[in-house]
């Protein structure tokens, strides 16, 4: 049974941050997905969004030590508050540029040992909705059968 | 570490509901969070 939960992060800035793991529950995961589901939520109080490297790395030692402690899939919505992404990234929608932070969080480590997976979901309004999912690779089968289920979706 | 990205653009209402539904709970998750520094604020030091 997963419980919540919640670190505190401070940058070296000053900025304050709360990263929380808590179980997934806002749609009912269909039986295939035989892992339980975890919510990860990066929330800064100021919206300054993640502002150098040592923050990110902060984040994702977190992150992969959840993942070590827990088996689990991690789930991140990309939210769309407004976050200081520089002049070359203003062009990317906030979400947009989470998501590709939130890769840029793993990658930089270049470690093989996880699996990181974006669903991106356009809906009427042309929106994008920009979703990760995340685990250790020995569940990346579990994550291609999460991928399978939403993809049912597209009917 | 490993990566792939999947598209999908639906517009049937169970999608919408669907994505609506992510969405709000994860405004509603960091409303929750972001009360929390309000309240380590407000505790005497």
């Amino acid at each position: 049974m997963l419980s919540d939960t919640v670190y505190n992060v401070l940058s070296k800035e000053g900025h304050r941050y709360i990263l929380s793991f808590s179980p997934f529950n806002s749609v009912q995961l269909p039986e295939s997905i035989i892992l339980p589901v975890a919510e990860v939520v990066i929330a800064t109080e100021d919206n300054k969004g993640f502002n150098n490297a040592s923050t990110l790395f902060q984040f994702t030692a977190h992150i992969k030590d959840y993942l070590l402690v827990n088996n689990v899939i991690l789930y991140c919505y990309c939210d769309n508050r407004e976050i200081d992404r520089g002049k070359r990234h203003l062009c990317l929608t906030p979400q947009e540029y989470r998501s590709l932070l939130f890769e840029a969080m793993f990658s930089r480590t270049n470690d093989d040992g996880f699996v990181i997976k974006t669903i991106v979901l356009t809906d009427l309004n042309g929106e994008s909705h920009f979703i990760k999912l995340i685990s250790v690779k020995a569940n990346e089968e579990v994550l291609d059968t999460a991928f399978d289920e939403i993809l049912k979706m597209n009917k | 570490m490993k990566t792939n990205v999947l598209h999908i653009k639906n517009n049937s209402k169970g999608f919408l509901d669907f994505v609506s539904k992510l969405k709000a709970d994860k405004e509603a998750k960091i409303k929750e969070l972001l009360s929390t520094f309000k309240s380590q604020d407000e505790q005497p030091k």
